[in-house]
């Protein structure tokens, strides 16, 4: 029986090398979006203000399914484990999400889209309604922001998880400087 | 040479990653102001799935599926637009109510199954009685001055030569539906479909209804921010959602827009993702105001 031996060239063998490095490089830059990255910095210089008021309980509703191989998208859990730690860390809220107090805010994720970029810039645009209700139902204090993030990793999945926690990151901050400047005692 | 090449693009993505990106921009959002009136909103949403059969002569509408649908988008798009405190006084939910070219008949089939028959539009409006022919005609009008408008460039003079409906029978009609419902505006959003197989183009078969669609639906406001689903090219099963508001104070049409969901209309899971519901009305519902924050 005869034996067939193919010659592979080196250029060859480099080339796939660089291929599958390339391969793994990215794949190692496929880290899921982190909900620790989405919580919004309390601005320390600010002057201090708080409603005096509690939030018993946060619901949310209206997440968009991400698809094998698509954009990052945040998902309800993520997003308000980040409310939840950014109210708390605001200090505008005598308590939030222990049970406790009058009010209830309704997180309602509005869309999760993204800009036309250029060459590997990818801008996230997050859009969320924030609705405060008392105990009757009453609205206390509503607002819908739309942020912007954008980000130029390397690795394409980074690219996009970067850019949706700082678009969410944006919207948070966007509700802590919202209530700080607008909320009625 | 290729070690050179493969080099030379990666110091070039390295450089282009290390450039800076946009500045982060945060903006209040909010809907057209029409919408907050305390008189509140019609939501009126017609659904038009035509079934493609073998020749072009047998393809008919479909009475049940479009039914699903119609009930599907309400559901989907009144969770949509309550969550913006808009408040919706009253819904009117039809099969196609808009007007199909200037055939008085249609080839109609009960469901995709049954043997198609000839009929006159509209098809079926829920929550309206029979008799009342003035109100049924009314819808019928200004769902077609809707539909007709929504997809077209409104500087495009000639796109509506072909109109089924002009502006005086859309103003008599606009006050008619505003007397019966006590609403201030009309959140229109009608749904044309066809369900056919890969080897036609999805504006074959709809005929003179969508009037001047191959160069206006490129045009409409979409702005370039978002992913735009559609295109002049698209075939197979498919659709065309078109929403527009109509302010019954002034008995203008304020805001139109389209799109292009994708999936099959007769399926009514293609109707229960919000997103293509948020593509169309995004610009409606949130607006930004003119400051960043």
């Amino acid at each position: 029986m005869a034996i067939s031996t193919t010659f592979i060239p080196p250029s060859s063998i480099i080339k796939n090398i660089l291929f599958v490095s390339l391969v793994l490089l990215t794949l190692a830059n496929c880290a899921g979006l982190d909900s620790k990255n989405m919580v919004a910095q309390v601005d320390e210089t600010a002057a201090p203000f708080t409603t005096g008021q509690s939030i018993a309980k946060i619901e949310i509703r209206g997440e968009k399914e991400e698809v094998f191989g698509g954009p990052a998208f945040a998902q309800k859990d993520q997003i308000i484990d980040a409310a939840r730690a950014t109210l708390r860390n605001s200090g505008l809220f005598t308590s939030v999400d222990e049970g406790q107090g009058e009010l209830r805010l309704e997180i309602i994720v509005r869309s999760q889209n993204q800009l036309d970029s250029m060459m590997l810039e990818y801008t996230a645009v997050t859009t969320i309604t924030y609705r405060f209700t008392d105990p009757s139902g009453k609205i206390v204090w509503f607002k819908t922001y739309e942020t912007e993030f954008s980000s130029h990793a390397f690795s394409g999945a980074t690219r996009t998880v970067e850019a949706r926690e700082g678009s969410v990151r944006e919207n948070l901050a966007s509700l802590v400087e919202g209530i700080s400047t607008s909320w009625k005692n | 040479m290729l070690i050179k090449n493969v080099g030379i693009g990666i110091c070039v993505l390295c450089l282009l990653s290390a450039c800076s990106a946009a500045p982060p921009a945060r903006h209040i959002v909010s809907h057209d102001p029409s919408l907050d009136r305390q008189e509140g909103v019609l939501l009126l949403v017609d659904v038009c799935i035509q079934k493609d059969a073998i020749g072009d002569d047998e393809d008919f509408f479909v009475i049940a599926e479009s039914k699903y649908a119609a009930q599907a988008i309400i559901k989907t798009i009144r969770t949509y637009v309550e969550g913006s405190n808009i408040p919706i006084r009253a819904e009117i939910l039809a099969v196609c109510a808009a007007k199909h070219g200037s055939a008085k008949h249609i080839l109609v089939g009960d469901n995709f199954n049954a043997e198609p028959h000839s009929a006159t539009q509209p098809l079926y409006i829920e929550n309206v009685l029979g008799s009342d022919e003035q109100y049924v005609k009314a819808i019928s009008i200004i769902s077609t001055y809707a539909f007709e408008r929504a997809a077209i460039d409104s500087s495009d003079n000639k796109a509506l030569e072909n109109s089924n409906v002009n502006k005086v029978a859309f103003l008599e009609s606009a006050d008619i539906v505003k007397n019966r419902t006590s609403t201030s505006s009309i959140l229109f959003l009608g749904a044309l479909g066809t369900s056919r197989s890969v080897t036609k183009t999805v504006t074959q078969g709809i005929g003179s209804f969508v009037v001047g669609l191959g160069t206006g639906i490129a045009t409409v406001g979409l702005g370039t921010g978002y992913y735009v689903m559609f295109s002049p090219q698209y075939s197979g099963s498919g659709s065309i959602l078109e929403g527009a508001l109509i302010d019954l104070e002034s008995g203008e049409l304020t805001w139109s827009n389209a799109v292009r969901p994708y999936g099959d209309p007769i399926e009514v899971e293609t109707w229960l993702e919000p997103y293509s519901f948020d593509l169309l009305f995004h610009e409606l519902l949130f607006k930004r105001a003119e400051n960043k924050l």
